[in-house]
């Protein structure tokens, strides 16, 4: 008989554990068992049984393929765009720690994504501040004259965003990782062993940086992945990410791409898991 | 050169701030002007006007997002002390880290069904259900890191003094818990505070939080209303996020 | 007195302890050795009840304890860490015990004031922990534990991290204590003459989890896996 710390017999009837699991997992799986059903026709208005023609019907849409790809190339770019300056900030925190600067960066984490998104459009839409900002300058004669910034197929302006929300947290937890990591012990170290700054932000200080944060990182991609309201102020239509595309087919109007949305909703799922909890099993058991 | 980066970065952090103050306190902001237009408080006076309902909104979101907090709280610690005292395996609380996978418009999708079918969506109650199935395991994790093997060496002791489960937590570990339930309180608020997707699909349009009224005025274009709605939204959550910052800093989390 | 029967432990296939069988007279100290990884703090959190045997039995007094919990036994763990509450004052820490049991204020004052001038403490009363040296929380965490009365004391190499002199002073502190308090304990180290030093019996555990008690110091000292006699070559050899 195998016991906790508490003393507690693990052969009593497991009540916490059926609790925990009751709201942690089981919403989740009943949704997902429903969306399944839901993409294979087993339910819904027009179900008429058992068939895989809604998931050939995904799996054939270019437009569905399209989203997924384009979900994850923004999400890597973003958080490459975020990683420069959150790396930046702790090697400055670390190069010149009297600058005192940690409280300035704390604004973004007060926005909610929406916020974001909204105020991001008015800065950098074609009537927005930079558009005006510019005209005022002189470097363009009119609204046309300005880049598109907003609801473009690069994605600038949602990359920005995100950006913007994400970064202030990356430059705390690479600032936090340093001390914890006792970076200033291991500059004495590599000094002794003649390395230069530049060396030692290379070889050990971004390495050890972005391995010791990797699970974040995993995890905040998957969260970019997910994005849905920057994506509905900034995003375009075409190609749309992989949120818009499921809410698209979930509301729409037309009763027969309802299933296809339940596919993707299953796919996009089971992609995200696999990403992720490989990576979270193995640091949980290595903890 | 350095400090001139530092101030960009800092000027990029504040520029959507200083937007949506600016956006709400004028009027006939034509384009290409940049400064010139016209102040006025005449949105922020509007707050106050019934027909706006955004007072309505503020006071549903802090609701929801005060009581999730509250009670995604003391289940994050109740479910992360099980899970810590019981000896269970440390893979169930990989459980918990299903939200942070699936983005919350997602999850609503996937509970909208039931919802309507036991009739909770559109309903305040059904997105407070909903809301906190999303923030409750986001609790669990955040309370889990509270439970190093000291806390519980101190949880062993106690007991062995003789100290009931009962005593043992409140004399000792809800005492050096403290922190902890406050950073995830903070936390949990702010999720509710900023979530949308969830709202969207269990409130159906008919639980009209800040976060939903918001979005109704930028797809109304109505930019002044949306900017007041959005300077609502923040000033909590910047004082919310200061006070967070400050207990951090000053506490030694781990006794 | 304190006897073990019989008792038995697998972590999975592997055997942790192997039929321990001993006994400990009231007021005495059984001292066990033995190799990291054999067992020796397994036992304890056995006879504390943190962790349950798989077979065998442990009894105080003839009561059996097996299936009495942790706060009910009346039996004490202390290990090498004080774990001291970091909330609570010296003062507080000590009379923890007392004011769970709901004892009156007055008599938790005169009983902590007592322990703490036999312990040393009396100045330090209202220094909060992270204010103490390792030797005044171990002594703080000794007090903690005494003033419940425990039947028995579980001791897990509770002077492991004290620097060479302080835990000199916590072993003649310790022997003053047992005599005071007539301490039943069991008392686990890794340090050969601190055994010989504190333990009426002494003990050793092997890595099988076979626990072998002696019947008196010299045959502990004449057995050469008790490393009692490695101790004593070399200092007879370095003095010659």
């Amino acid at each position: 008989m195998k016991f906790g710390i508490t003393g507690i017999s693990k052969r009593q009837f497991p009540f916490g554990l059926i609790l925990y699991v009751g709201f942690l997992g089981l919403p989740l799986l009943a949704g997902l068992m429903y969306s399944l059903a839901y993409s294979f026709g087993l339910t819904g208005i027009l179900s008429e049984g058992f068939t895989s023609s809604h998931w050939r019907d995904l799996l054939r849409d270019r437009e569905a393929w399209l989203s997924l790809g384009y979900s994850l190339l923004l999400a890597v770019l973003t958080i490459f765009l975020t990683l420069i300056p959150a790396l930046w900030l702790s090697w400055m925190a670390f190069c010149s720690p009297r600058i005192r600067f940690r409280k300035w960066l704390l604004l973004p984490m007060a926005f909610p994504p929406l916020i974001g998104a909204f105020a991001w459009y008015q800065i950098l839409s074609p009537s927005g501040i930079l558009s005006r900002l510019a005209y005022a300058l002189g470097w363009v004669g009119s609204l046309e004259g300005f880049p598109r910034l907003v609801n473009d197929s690069q994605g600038m302006g949602m990359m920005i965003t995100h950006v913007f929300l994400i970064f202030p947290l990356f430059s705390f937890l690479f600032m936090y990782q340093a001390d914890k990591e006792k970076i200033a012990d291991l500059w004495s170290i590599c000094q002794a062993l003649g390395c230069h700054r530049k060396q030692f932000l290379a070889r050990v200080f971004v390495p050890l940086l972005l391995k010791k944060s990797m699970m974040l990182i995993r995890l905040y991609l998957i969260f970019l992945i997910g994005t849905y309201e920057v994506a509905i102020l900034l995003g375009k239509t075409s190609p749309r990410v992989v949120t818009l595309y499921i809410t698209e087919k979930l509301s729409g109007f037309d009763l027969e791409a309802v299933p296809v949305g339940h596919a993707m909703l299953v796919l996009y799922i089971i992609l995200v898991g696999m990403i992720a909890f490989g990576r979270i099993r193995k640091s949980l058991s290595m903890s | 050169m350095r400090r001139i980066i530092l101030y960009t970065v800092i000027f990029f952090s504040w520029l959507p701030l200083l937007t949506i103050i600016y956006l709400s306190v004028v009027k006939s902001w034509v384009y290409p002007d940049l400064l010139k237009a016209q102040f006025t408080l005449e949105f922020w006076v509007n707050l106050l006007d019934p027909g706006q309902h955004l007072l309505l909104s503020f006071g549903t979101s802090l609701l929801l997002a005060l009581s999730i907090g509250l009670v995604s709280t003391l289940g994050g610690f109740a479910f992360s002390a099980y899970l810590a005292l019981s000896g269970r395996n440390i893979a169930w609380l990989g459980l918990a880290f299903a939200p942070y996978l699936i983005a919350p418009v997602s999850f609503g999708a996937l509970l909208q069904y039931y919802f309507v079918r036991l009739g909770w969506s559109g309903s305040v109650l059904g997105v407070w259900l909903a809301q906190l199935l999303f923030v409750l395991p986001y609790a669990v994790i955040f309370m889990s890191t509270f439970w190093n093997e000291r806390i519980k060496g101190m949880y062993q002791q106690t007991r062995l003094l003789g100290a009931l489960r009962f005593d043992t937590f409140k004399r000792v570990l809800v005492p050096l818990a403290k922190p902890w339930l406050l950073l995830t309180f903070i936390q949990c608020f702010l999720i509710s505070w900023f979530e949308y997707g969830i709202t969207q699909f269990i409130g159906l349009g008919k639980v009209r939080t800040l976060t939903m009224s918001t979005m109704q005025f930028v797809r109304e274009a109505n930019v002044h209303f949306a900017a007041l709605a959005s300077c609502l939204m923040v000033f909590p959550m910047i004082f919310l996020l200061l006070s967070g910052y400050y207990i951090g800093k000053k506490r030694n989390l781990h006794p | 007195m304190i006897e073990v029967v019989n008792l038995k432990k697998y972590f999975g296939t592997e055997q942790v302890l192997s039929e321990v069988n001993f006994s400990v007279p009231y007021g005495q100290t059984l001292c066990v050795l033995g190799p990291s990884g054999s067992g020796k703090s397994t036992l304890l959190r056995i006879l504390s009840g943190l962790e349950e045997p798989d077979e065998g039995e442990f009894l105080i007094n003839g009561k059996l304890l097996n299936k009495v919990p942790t706060n009910k036994r009346n039996v004490v763990y202390l290990s090498q860490e004080p774990l001291l509450f970091p909330h609570l004052s010296v003062y507080r820490n000590l009379s923890f015990g007392l004011e769970i049991r709901k004892m009156n204020k007055e008599e938790i004052n005169n009983k902590v004031e007592e322990l703490a001038q036999k312990l040393g403490l009396s100045d330090h009363l209202f220094k909060m922990p992270g204010q103490l040296s390792g030797g005044q929380k171990q002594r703080v965490n000794f007090g903690r534990a005494l003033i419940t009365q425990p039947a028995v004391f579980l001791l897990d190499e509770p002077f492991g991290s004290l620097d060479h002199h302080t835990r000199a002073d916590m072993q003649d502190l310790f022997i003053e204590l047992r005599k005071t308090y007539d301490m039943t304990t069991i008392f686990v180290t890794h340090d050969v003459k601190e055994a010989l030093i504190l333990g009426d019996q002494c003990a050793s555990l092997d890595q099988a989890g076979h626990l072998k008690l002696y019947k008196n110091i010299r045959d502990f000292v004449e057995d050469p896996t008790s490393g009692a006699r490695k101790e004593k070559d070399f200092w007879t050899n370095l003095l010659q």
